[in-house]
């Protein structure tokens, strides 16, 4: 199965095809990607996602997703109102889809915002080394040391209000494991011959960091991002479940949980499809996620 | 040993106090505390300004941080802007609490997770491999809330509809009966077992790729070429070493944990930490924030620097370097 690391390596190795031509690194990432299957319908499922989120408008108006309808509330799935209405007669399906633009741009953004902050801490701390390093890394033990949920909700209730500041604030709290490596990577790599002869003809740190060092080590970038997109997107739900999230009447997945609770027994639609489209979502991450670490492991390049 | 201890003992000093400063800025900056008066009429201007004096908010932040440094250093983790409990024994009384909560759903992790990811490496690619590495993969992606939220749609509310005997929905307790063990159990089942999935399927993902890593040493080729049947090889040596790492990935982990318990505390209605973090978060009642914070650091550098100790025990190769 294409879980399994080894079964990955064994069709992630370049065939003869591949190695007679030109190697092209990237194309042969990308080849690679396509043949983990779970990957490419992941892609697939995630495409549609993402255009169901930008042409939400034209799918369904949006006063069915905002506007209170007292009339049709708690109304069971049927033809008018495919996945039902909620306590407060809002159509389920559009709420689902207008809140996919939240919850997908918050978790998007989110990972690009750690994965910046992740990857500038570890570059520094890994380049620099001595006291650098180590006032970096113990700010990085101690931001990992602290219960991150408990932070985050202290922030979103601070700045939550506003998707933006919650983007910054869930980016801005999930960086440290990616810190960690990028800067393990960077000691490793800034002792090889090419950065050091880079060095002797005098490119300045921030060429050598950026064009020699930082493409060398995109890979575990590249996949740490991918899986902060799950994390992110859990995180906002989470929160916004609790009530400190994304303000209603805005929808995300999350937050259209808050409620769902005390409707479990006349009303268990409301709960069942927002969870499930982050199941699917975090699903399809996860799975891009192991194929990118399959299709881009340097290891594999020999 | 005893100075490799003394060593991240003094470690964890700067550190513990990098935490506390870190977050009391960031729970301080969360909302004026005066907030809670509003536009109230039955306090006067004068009042509002003797009650900023008295709690020092109109000092720099810096300067609170040191007030509130100095009481903690006394044993004094403040009271609730809004009880006017002391938060020591807010904290103590949540505490067992989810410490049961927490402590259940971890022995459930471990009694899954360690048979399932040995027995998948072992008998790697056999179906069960296939089954279980699939199963993880899965729940690794289902969000804890909303696996409560089936549950509890499950176990509680269905059973009930079909008239079967059905689990209690939220609390520790059933006010209308006798606290007894029987009834801390019932509640505490679906709880614990939604805690343990996603750090089971993590567990089980780590156990499986430790044993293959394992399995594939030299050692191990020694064990059977010195004529070793395959059930001792394992037991006697694949199992053991296999779940070494197992510490690093329990001490990475409590972190995550506490903010699981957090959620399921709130789906479960259970009257433990992080219920009553969500509780005062939206009030800016930052005494109690704060302690809570402080406290669960605290905690995770405890077990961090016990499982330092732990690792010296059980993987002699540390200790030398």
């Amino acid at each position: 199965m294409a879980t399994s690391p080894v079964a990955v390596s064994q069709n992630g190795l370049p065939t003869e095809n591949e190695t007679g031509k030109k190697r092209n690194l990237f194309l042969m990432a990308v080849r690679r990607l396509l043949r983990h299957k779970p990957a490419v319908i992941s892609m697939i499922v995630l495409f549609v996602e993402v255009t169901m989120a930008i042409s939400a408008s034209m799918l369904i108006p949006e006063d069915l997703a905002i506007r209170p309808q007292p009339f049709i509330m708690l109304q069971e799935p049927s033809a008018s109102h495919w996945l039902g209405t909620d306590e407060i007669g809002r159509d389920i399906l559009a709420r689902l889809i207008y809140a996919s633009r939240i919850s997908l741009s918050v978790s998007f953004l989110a990972a690009i915002v750690a994965v910046i902050i992740g990857t500038l801490f570890g570059a520094l701390a890994g380049y620099y080394g001595g006291r650098i390093d180590n006032l970096l890394m113990r700010f990085t033990d101690a931001v990992m040391s602290v219960p991150v949920l408990f932070i985050t909700i202290v922030l979103a209730v601070i700045f939550g209000q506003n998707v933006g500041t919650l983007i910054l604030v869930i980016g801005g709290l999930s960086w440290m494991q990616l810190a960690r490596i990028v800067r393990a990577n960077f000691l490793s790599l800034k002792e090889t011959e090419f950065v050091q002869a880079a060095q002797m003809v005098g490119s300045s740190d921030f060429k050598i960091i950026t064009q020699h060092i930082i493409p060398n080590t995109l890979a575990p970038i590249v996949v740490a991002c991918t899986l902060g997109v799950g994390y992110a997107l859990m995180t906002e739900a989470g929160v916004s479940y609790l009530g400190l999230g994304v303000q209603p009447p805005t929808p995300s997945w999350g937050n259209m949980l808050y409620n769902a609770q005390s409707y479990l027994w006349e009303a268990p639609w409301i709960a069942l499809y927002p969870g499930f489209f982050i199941l699917i979502t975090v699903l399809c991450i996860n799975f891009i996620g192991d194929g990118l670490r399959d299709a881009l492991d340097p290891r594999m390049n020999l | 040993m005893g100075a490799y201890l003394t060593r991240r003992i003094l470690q964890a000093i700067p550190l513990i106090f990098l935490i506390s400063m870190f977050s009391f800025f960031l729970i301080r900056a969360s909302g004026d505390p005066m907030s809670m008066y509003g536009q109230s009429t039955s306090i006067s201007a004068e009042d509002r300004d003797r009650i900023i004096k008295a709690y020092g908010w109109d000092k720099p932040i810096i300067v609170q941080y040191f007030y509130w440094l100095r009481d903690m250093l006394q044993g004094d983790m403040g009271t609730s802007l809004y009880t006017f409990q002391p938060v020591s024994e807010m904290i103590l009384q949540r505490l067992p609490n989810t410490l049961i909560l927490m402590g259940t759903a971890f022995t459930l992790t471990l009694l899954i997770a360690i048979p399932t990811g040995l027995y998948a490496a072992v008998h790697q690619y056999s179906i069960f491999d296939h089954f279980s590495t699939g199963c993880s993969f899965i729940a690794f992606a289902f969000p804890t809330f909303w696996l409560g939220l089936i549950a509890i749609m499950l176990f509680s509310v269905k059973l009930q509809q079909w008239g079967l005997p059905y689990l209690p929905a939220g609390g520790m307790y059933d006010l209308a009966k006798e606290k007894s063990f029987i009834e801390l159990i019932k509640h505490l089942l679906l709880p614990a077992s939604i805690l343990a999935v996603t750090s089971t399927a993590s567990y089980i993902r780590y156990l499986r790729s430790s044993g293959l890593d394992v399995i594939r040493s030299d050692y191990i080729r020694t064990a059977y070429s010195k004529g070793l049947s395959k059930n001792t090889v394992n037991w006697r040596h694949v199992f053991r070493n296999a779940m070494i790492p197992l510490v690093t990935l329990i001490t990475m982990d409590i972190p995550l944990q506490f903010s699981g318990a957090l959620i399921t505390e709130q789906v479960f209605a259970w009257p433990g930490m992080g219920r009553l973090f969500v509780d005062h978060a939206a009030r800016a009642d930052y005494p109690v924030l704060m302690g809570l914070v402080f406290f669960i650091s605290i905690l995770v550098i405890f077990f961090n620097l016990v499982a330092d100790i732990v690792y010296g025990f059980i993987d002699p190769r540390i200790r030398v370097s």
